[in-house]
């Protein structure tokens, strides 16, 4: 309707029988119309069936009294021949109940002849503008029922009496010969909107999930139910996938140990974390989304650390750091943590995603396991130290006995009043001194002669106990604690003595304002995970003697050194620095295993563990019943000694008791001696090891031609390998090197009086 | 014979149809009382059932007693809309009057409507 100019001509069929009729009208219309009405002339019904075919007649022009046709009946007729030619009526009749009957039967519209007038131009237009109007409405239709055709979601149209007027290609599909249009479809009477999703059976007898949308709506102008459906199979099974999958990983997240998150990537405020996280930290997700959980929780000593290894992310993919994080019940733990950056590509995102794992037990062991090479290099050191001071000590002590035994035999040739006796009584009290402190580094180089008896310690203390309250003064409170029943230990009573007593003076020292001593002794068992820990210990059966004090105790870097020679705290003169040395030493010799703890300001706690003997070995009672010295009645002894200047004084001293002296450099000139030369000693006095032929091999071929001949070992130390030798078993005649005068005196005696020798 | 008889096509054992089951069984033990029939129907066993009914889509429940026939379609989650697509609350609040206390809730009248 833009352009007037533009409309096409119409083509009208006028049908009238009366032809002045009929000229009034075409000479109105034509005169109204300007010229855009072509008129087609017909009066009858049949030559007006025939024009509307062969001319595409656009309206018609009826008169319902025809020649072949009258009334009502023309009109149906006509339609019945041409059912889409719009009609107008003409009657000539004014009854409005005719009106009414003849547009319910298809008439576009009425005229009442003799009135027609101008009417007649303006009913025709009006019409054409109908028809048009419809056609477009039918075209719209038209592209709709394409459209819907063309949608992927199955829809129906469904009329008020539930007869489908429209079903897509679409729901063709879904539903197959279940829906037919122009049949009636199970009333559903859902409200319109959505509802939930349902399944549907399709045709090839595969499942599908649809989501259903009814909405109520005008389908050609009358009320109808458009049912959408549409097919959510393949979403659903997504859905579902992604369920499964978030399922696996929940459940990976509760089995998992780390706990994973993602950052922010412009904060790196944490967004998103495992629910694992409680189980590892205590803490809920909710607790950990706020802000600075995170900071606040790390230990204060490693934050800074860890902040600006995290911040590390901003410039590199991927890096890691370990720290201690405070759980929920305020317990620390060790975080492994790990972030990595993912960037973002096609327009994704740049995320940050990390994981933690408590290594807290990996740091538990790295410590465990540094302690322990600690404590293997303190054995080591003392062990090296140890060989040391145990060698110089030998060679010292041989070099002691020297000077011990000419200024003793000096001693005893000297006039009781001459004034030079004073001097070599000062000697010979140096000699001692310094033989006690080579004593002492021997034991601690384990280098000392042990002789070690079945004891019970609980005697050994007790008896000592007396001395030990002597000793520590009125000031202190000693307690013993001493288990019942405590078993036995084999040990050198007289070390043990020992190593009581520099214990208990330490702790004396230790407590110079008084305080509490106690000495406390258990039968313990030293298992498999404590000898892991402490590379020194054989797991078994101990029996535990301790000595704590409730002194000024120590800090790590002294108790690290205390079993080292000469190390001590004490002022100088006061303290040698041997003690806890000789302690360390004896208990090592003696198979045990020593622990110190102590607390600065709190006091200190010594340990020794001992093996436990078998029930069976009962302690054996001291019996050393003092030999009465006799005389020489001038026996031969033959010494063997590779050293010259003690072979000389062993001569010298003997010579001086009556006896008859022969001596020997070593194993070979003695044999020469005895088996080439017919010397037949009474004692034979050997040193135990000696270059070319040791003193137990020497005294094996002696014995070959002598069995009875008496032997006396002698030696500067008695090491593990002579224990094994044989040289300390009971009834073997032994004496150690230092020895003074009178030792070796009282010595020599017991052997010649023992009778028979073992070997 | 009880006033309501009931059927509930379903497709296997989908969550739709187990979901309609449990919903359907709960309301009709809550507002029916035991005053009703209800035949559970599974399409893919009786799929003649299915057609005879013109069953689209599942779940569907049919009321077929009382008359009218009605359906509703869904997982039949929305008792109340459940309820009156198949008439039955707006019998009940003709029967027992709006109850405004309540909200327009009806009070549960087991067995009440069997005697009407």
């Amino acid at each position: 309707m833009k352009q007037v100019e533009e409309l096409r001509e119409l083509k009208v069929l006028l049908v009238e029988d009366n032809p002045a009729d009929a000229a009034l009208f075409e000479e109105t219309i034509k005169e109204q119309s300007l010229g855009g009405i072509h008129i087609y002339m017909s009066s009858t019904l049949k030559e007006a069936l025939d024009t509307i075919k062969s001319n595409q007649i656009d309206i018609v022009l009826l008169d319902l009294n025809l020649p072949d046709s009258r009334g009502e009946e023309t009109l149906t007729k006509l339609l019945s021949a041409a059912p889409d030619v719009p009609v107008i009526v003409l009657t000539s009749t004014n009854d409005p109940l005719m009106g009414q009957r003849l547009i319910q039967a298809g008439a576009m519209d009425y005229l009442v002849k003799g009135r027609v007038g101008s009417f007649i131009t303006n009913a025709i237009y009006n019409t054409a503008a109908r028809v048009e109007a419809g056609k477009k409405i039918k075209e719209a239709y038209e592209n709709l029922r394409n459209l819907l055709n063309d949608s992927q979601d199955a829809i129906l149209v469904v009329n008020s009496n539930n007869i489908v007027e429209f079903a897509n290609r679409a729901a063709r599909r879904l539903f197959g010969e279940r829906v037919k249009i122009g049949e009636q479809l199970g009333i559903v009477s859902n409200e319109p909107g959505h509802t939930q999703e349902l399944d549907v059976l399709r045709p090839d007898g595969t499942l599908a999930v649809v989501e259903l949308y009814i909405r109520e709506s005008l389908w050609y102008g009358e009320y109808a139910r458009i049912f959408t459906f549409r097919d959510i199979t393949e979403r659903k099974k997504a859905e579902e996938e992604l369920t499964k999958t978030k399922d696996q990983l929940e459940y990976l997240f509760t089995v998992s140990p780390a706990v994973v998150y993602t950052l922010n990537p412009k904060n790196l405020a944490l967004m998103w974390i495992s629910p694992n996280l409680e189980r590892m930290t205590g803490y809920t997700i909710k607790e950990a989304l706020k802000w600075g959980w995170w900071e606040n929780n790390v230990h204060p000593e490693d934050r800074e650390r860890a902040l600006e290894r995290r911040k590390e992310i901003f410039t590199k993919s991927h890096i890691w750091g370990e720290y201690r994080f405070k759980k929920k019940d305020g317990e620390y733990i060790w975080l492994r943590d790990e972030l990595r950056r993912i960037d973002g590509s096609q327009g994704k995102q740049v995320e940050i995603v990390g994981a933690s794992l408590d290594i807290t037990r990996e740091h538990q062991m790295k410590e465990e396991q540094q302690e322990l090479e600690n404590q293997l290099r303190q054995v080591q050191k003392l062990e090296s130290i140890g060989r040391l001071a145990g060698g110089i000590a030998h060679d010292f002590h041989n070099m002691l006995n020297v000077i011990l035994g000419y200024a003793e035999i000096c001693l005893n040739s000297i006039h009781p009043q001459d004034p030079l006796r004073r001097n070599v009584e000062q000697i010979i009290k140096a000699a001692r001194r310094s033989a006690d402190l080579t004593r002492q580094l021997l034991a601690f180089g384990r280098k000392q002669t042990l002789h070690p008896k079945v004891v019970n310690l609980n005697d050994v203390i007790r008896n000592f106990e007396n001395l030990l309250r002597r000793v520590i003064g009125e000031h202190i409170d000693m307690r013993l604690i001493l288990a019942d029943n405590l078993a036995n230990v084999k040990v050198d009573p007289g070390q043990m003595e020992q190593v009581i007593m520099n214990l208990v003076v330490n702790a004396r020292d230790a407590m110079p304002e008084g305080g509490k001593l106690i000495i406390e002794t258990a039968n313990v068992e030293l298992d498999e995970t404590y000898a892991r820990s402490h590379p020194d210990v054989t797991p078994g059966k101990y029996v535990m003697f301790s000595v704590t004090d409730t002194g000024c105790g120590m800090d790590k870097e002294t108790m690290s050194k205390i079993f080292e020679p000469f190390f001590t705290t004490k002022e100088q003169g006061k303290g040698t620095g041997l003690g806890l040395s000789t302690v360390y030493g004896i208990v090592k010799q003696s198979g045990g295993h020593i622990t110190v703890y102590s607390e600065v300001g709190y006091g200190t706690t010594f340990k020794i563990y001992l093996p436990q003997v078998e029930d069976k070995e009962t302690p054996q009672p001291e019996s050393e019943e003092e030999p009465s010295i006799i005389k020489s009645k001038g026996e031969h002894i033959l010494v063997v000694e590779d050293e010259d200047m003690l072979r000389e004084l062993i001569e010298e001293i003997l010579t001086q008791l009556g006896y008859e002296v022969t001596v020997a450099a070593n194993g070979g000139e003695a044999l020469l001696l005895v088996e080439e030369k017919g010397l037949k000693p009474d004692l034979v006095l050997t040193d135990v090891v000696m270059p070319n032929m040791s003193g137990k091999d020497l005294v094996k071929r002696l014995k070959k031609s002598q069995p009875h001949l008496k032997v006396l070992y002698m030696s500067g130390y008695s090491d593990d390998a002579m224990i094994q030798q044989g040289i300390l078993e009971p009834g073997t005649a032994f004496i150690p090197k230092p020895f003074t005068l009178n030792d070796l005196a009282k010595k020599v005696q017991e052997v010649l009086r023992g009778g028979d020798n073992k070997r | 014979m009880s006033t309501y008889k009931l059927k509930l096509y379903v497709t296997g054992k989908t969550p739709r149809s187990e979901r309609a089951i449990a919903n359907l069984r709960k309301i009709c033990e809550e507002d029916l009382g035991s005053d009703y029939e209800l035949t559970v129907i599974d399409v893919l066993e009786r799929p003649n059932l299915a057609e005879d009914d013109k069953i689209l889509a599942t779940p569907t429940l049919i009321k077929v007693l009382p008359p009218p026939e009605r359906r509703i379609i869904g997982d039949l989650s929305n008792r109340k809309k459940v309820l009156f697509g198949l008439d039955i609350t707006t019998m009940r609040i003709i029967e027992r009057g709006y109850n405004d206390e309540t909200g327009g809730r009806v009070e549960r009248t087991k067995g009440l409507i069997g005697r009407r």
